[in-house]
């Protein structure tokens, strides 16, 4: 007995001895903090490891000294007993009360720093964050409310919906995998997805936060007088560019993923205003490609980001087809072969999809001068899908231009110039 | 009554010479169907194994070298969906449920023995629908099938529905006749309280089986509709819902863990007293830390959600449920390291992965706790973190208490005894490559690596190869154990009704046990973990000696009782 409460102390100073070095230990060079929650958090994570430390060593301590010093010994006979010990009302009630205390106490800990991520604070910055396949897209409603430029008006009813965000302006304007924060800032992150599930996590803010279709979640940071770069990183599994979304990741040696970049209070005062005139600048643009759809090209205002598709006398795969899917195809079909279809040359088009690799569709998508045969332009069409889905999926979709350009690739021969 | 002989001899000449197929294939006897489920479930551990090696292959490195994301999106959702659904639950339900649970309550077979071969005959059809779907387009959303992602899949997706429907359809159909089993058929003299902890183990694991399943069974039929009928539950443009799948499928999913790691302590506490040669150490309050396990599991499942976007309050609820049900799961644990002072320990092979179980799974215990805070868990949730603590409950847990068991039970199924000196290797091993392989996950998952990548970021380069090799040390122990398994199946020393000296009613039968298990229905007179006291009866019933056992008095011998090798 006596030795078992030997034990049993040795156990608590050598757990106060390593909880003195936890709690002490600067683990920046691993860990780095970049907001006021992630030191919240790191705080929280500590006590527990110092707590998990003395469980550990309770556990394991008394297994091993258990396990040799009541081993059989070899002058023990074949029908030798231990100690017919069933139970310890007292001891059992102990353990049972004790870490339940313990728990409490860890969720009222937690409940504080809980609350705390949840408080709204004045002056937040309020980004946008959109998840799409396969990326983030950020925006600045308070300073540039749509590529138009209009001002942001703080509204509950906007807040709640998705779709008001998701319909502004339609396509890609915001800025693409690069967010831009100043230091010492609450920052509320309004985040919507386009396609399906993704997830917000930039590891050094220590939280995360699904990106949920038909939902506007929230997420809080303060960051800290760090200015630095960070990855952003998607948690929740999106798809097959999942990984590309996994910050700092090489793919094919080019640097892909989101960033975070933390800037002093002055870089962030002359970022914004240049972001923001630059908004300007597009919605002056925008305005007058208006003008000139007014007066006669029509189509255009419909038409999406990028490419806008241009119908030439004479189309050039090369020229007219082959940037059509670097544009908006390659995030699946190019740096990743999704169905089996790669559309990274002229010949793997050309060879087409492949079934056993998820695809509907197995062997050529494209019947040379009968567009209308060809699955490749079912699919951007929207048309006898087979099984499939319209592509690019969950859009936004090619432009009707955009789709006549393929159209009339496929009808003059589908050829290689 | 009849002899042991005589009654053989009855029930072979019952059927005509039967055909091998009939008696080991199509059998009704519950201890064939046990052994297929085992085998049947092993064979998909060994295919989801070698999909977790060549994954960690790929990882090895950054860049996705060896094989493309879409392969390995595949590798890892079929490897998760394969080790749930048609390895741990078949194993420990339908495998030592099957075998163990009718012997130890002194039972001839289960209530209804043609529905328990009609679950089996459901099984490897499942397995199958899982394995066709390579030729198609292998499901790529995870074993968790979120929508919309896994709406987007190909026809595998579909068939992935279908399997994991037929698995639950298999698994309620034994749920049903284990309950009926284990409360109808028990041996005289077996009142509850006298039963082998794996049997309560067993009961808990039913209950929730019964009641879970549904959830899950309802979650893939709606999401088959949506895939195949356009049905609009996870559309929120139709004015569905996303969210509404992760209730589904976690309302089962999360007892489900139970599913999978009750029958384990279930088996951790028949090892240890008998290797301890002494009494299971607070044997009510095992007991009954199963049933309250049960009863909490269905009411924490959306701790798996916390970043989900689910209302804040309920964050706040889940997280105080969640840290309630660690306090049963250490009950368990300090009630089997207590067990262990004052005994006379043989440290053999299924000692050894016991012991090892409550190493490994302490730590999944913990770092589980340190997910259920649910500010810790915005940071440590859908991470290597994630992984790492998944790997030491289902891991460091089941698959530990499911060797433990191969060993302690391999001669009473077959027979034959394991070369006791290549278990401990198998062991060692085991131990070894596993927390090689999974505890420096929890340091690349808190620095910043996501879960379910096939590329990343170069500065986790060198862990990342670090737990490659360790992933194949972990392998090589599951070899020596096929390998030990093989000799001693043909060539091992034959095993004699009771090894290991231990005291629950399987031991009193013959190894392999006969057709309908006890040539006299055994009359229980005693606690099954006295090893001070007589065995059970098997002589007639009037001359049964007077009740021995009666329900164990905790304070009776406690700690201050008299011993020959104590401390103080």
């Amino acid at each position: 007995m006596n030795r078992i409460a030997g034990i049993f102390v040795g156990i608590c100073l050598v757990s106060i001895v390593l909880g003195y070095i936890i709690a002490g230990n600067n683990v920046n060079a691993w860990f780095t903090e970049a907001s006021h929650q992630a030191v919240e958090v790191d705080f929280l994570f500590k006590f527990m490891l110092i707590a998990s430390v003395f469980v550990f060593l309770i556990v394991h301590v008394f297994l091993i000294y258990f396990a040799t010093h009541y081993r059989k010994r070899k002058t023990d006979a074949i029908t030798t007993i231990g100690e017919p010990i069933h139970g310890n009302t007292r001891l059992e009630i102990v353990w049972a009360i004790l870490p339940a205390i313990f728990l409490v106490f860890l969720t009222g800990l937690s409940f504080g720093v809980w609350s705390d991520m949840h408080t709204a604070r004045p002056n937040e910055l309020v980004v946008q964050v959109i998840g799409y396949q396969y990326g983030f897209e950020f925006r600045y409603p308070q300073y540039f409310l749509s590529k138009a430029g209009s001002q942001y008006v703080p509204s509950t009813q906007t807040d709640r919906q998705p779709n008001n965000i998701l319909a502004d302006d339609k396509g890609k304007w915001g800025d693409q995998n690069q967010l831009y924060l100043p230091v010492n800032r609450t920052v509320r992150f309004d985040e919507v997805s386009r396609d399906v599930i993704h997830s917000f996590w930039v590891p050094e803010f220590r939280e995360k936060q699904d990106i949920v279709p038909g939902y506007i979640t929230h997420l809080r940071a303060t960051t800290l007088n760090r200015p630095g770069i960070y990855p952003v990183v998607c948690t929740e599994f999106c798809g097959v560019g999942h990984s590309v979304m996994g910050g700092n990741v090489e793919v094919g040696g080019v640097k892909q993923g989101g960033y975070l970049h933390i800037l002093s209070q002055a870089d962030w005062e002359k970022w914004i205003q240049k972001r923001t005139a630059q908004a300007r600048q597009d919605a002056a643009t925008l305005a007058s490609q208006a003008q000139g759809a007014t007066t006669g090209n029509g189509s255009l205002t419909k038409a999406n980001t990028g490419n806008t598709g241009v119908v030439r006398a004479e189309v050039s795969y090369k020229r007219d087809i082959q940037t059509l899917w670097a544009n908006r195809c390659a995030a699946c079909h190019i740096q990743a072969q999704m169905g089996g279809l790669n559309l990274s040359s002229y010949e793997a088009l050309m060879k087409g999809g492949n079934s056993a690799a998820g695809g509907p569709v197995n062997g050529s998508v494209v019947v040379p001068a009968n567009h209308e045969m060809s699955y490749l332009w079912d699919v951007i069409k929207g048309v006898n899908l087979m099984g499939g889905q319209r592509m690019p999926l969950g859009g936004p979709y090619l432009s009707e231009n955009e789709i006549a350009v393929v159209a009339k690739w496929i009808d003059t021969g589908a050829k290689n110039n | 009554m009849a002899t042991l002989a005589e009654r053989i001899q009855f029930q072979e000449a019952d059927v005509q010479s039967p055909s091998w197929f009939r008696t080991h294939i199509l059998s009704t006897d519950h201890k064939v169907i046990g052994i297929n489920y085992m085998w049947t479930a092993f064979f998909f551990f060994i295919f989801a194994g070698l999909l977790a090696e060549l994954m960690r292959v790929n990882l090895a490195q950054p860049g996705s070298k060896f094989i493309s994301p879409t392969t390995y999106n595949e590798y890892y959702t079929v490897h998760g969906t394969a080790m749930v659904f048609l390895f741990a639950v078949p194993m420990v339900v339908g495998g030592f449920g099957n075998y163990l649970m009718p012997l130890m309550i002194g039972a001839g077979d289960v209530a209804f023995p043609k529905l328990n071969l009609a679950s089996y005959l459901l099984f490897p059809p499942s397995g199958f629908l899982l394995l066709i779907s390579f030729l198609y387009g292998a499901p790529q959303a995870g074993w968790t099938s979120y929508p919309p992602i896994s709406l987007q899949g190909g026809f595998g997706q579909s068939l992935w529905c279908l399997a994991v429907g037929v698995a639950g359809v298999s698994s309620t159909l034994t749920a049903i006749n284990f309950l009926v089993t284990m409360i109808n058929m028990r041996a005289p003299g077996m009142s509850f309280n006298r039963m082998p902890l794996f049997v309560w183990a067993t009961l808990a694991t039913s209950a929730l089986v019964l009641v879970a399943t549904p959830a899950l069974a309802g979650g893939v039929g709606v999401q088959f509709m949506q895939r195949t009928f356009g049905a609009p539950f996870f559309d929120p443009s139709k004015g569905g819902n996303v969210i509404l799948w992760q209730h589904m499928f976690w309302f089962y999913s999360h007892p489900a863990v139970y599913i999978m790691i009750l029958p384990a302590f279930g088996i951790i506490s028949e090892v240890i007293p008998v290797f301890a040669r002494k009494p299971i150490f607070g044997y009510k309050a095992i007991a009954y830390s199963s049933v309250g396990i049960a009863a909490i599991a269905f009411l924490v499942w959306a701790h798996h959600m916390f970043t989900s976007g689910i209302e804040p309050w309920l964050q706040v609820y889940f997280m105080m449920a969640t840290m309630i049900i660690a306090v049963p799961t250490g009950i368990k644990i300090f009630s089997w390291v207590a067990t262990l002072y004052g005994g006379n320990i043989r440290l053999d092979t299924p000692m050894l992965f016991a012991l090892g179980f409550i190493s490994t799974f302490t730590i999944g215990g913990i770092t589980g706790v340190m997910l259920a805070s649910v500010p810790a868990d915005l940071h440590e949730h859908a991470t290597y973190f994630l992984v790492a603590h998944l790997h030491y409950v289902l891991f460091g847990g089941t698959v530990m208490g499911i060797f433990a068991g191969f060993h302690m039970w391999w001669p009473k199924i077959t027979g034959r005894m394991l070369n006791e000196q290549l278990g401990k290797w198998t062991f060692w091993t085991m131990y070894i490559g596993f927390n090689w392989t999974f505890m420096p996950m929890h340091l690349v998952g808190l620095m910043g690596m996501p879960r379910r990548v096939a590329n990343y970021d170069p500065k986790f380069a060198s862990l990342n190869m670090f737990i490659t090799v360790g992933a194949f040390v972990l392998a090589i122990s599951v070899w020596l154990f096929m390998i030990n398994a093989a000799v001693s199946y043909w060539r091992g020393p034959k095993a004699p009704a009771n090894p290991w000296g231990a005291r629950t009613l399987e031991w009193t039968t013959t190894s392999p046990p006969p057709h309908g298990n006890y040539a006299r229905t055994p009359i229980v007179t005693f606690n099954p973990y006295d090893f001070s006291k007589p065995a059970a009866w098997f002589g007639p019933p009037d001359q049964a000696p007077a009740d021995q056992g009666g329900e164990p008095t905790p304070d009776a011998v406690h700690l201050q009782g008299s011993g020959s090798r104590r401390a103080t």
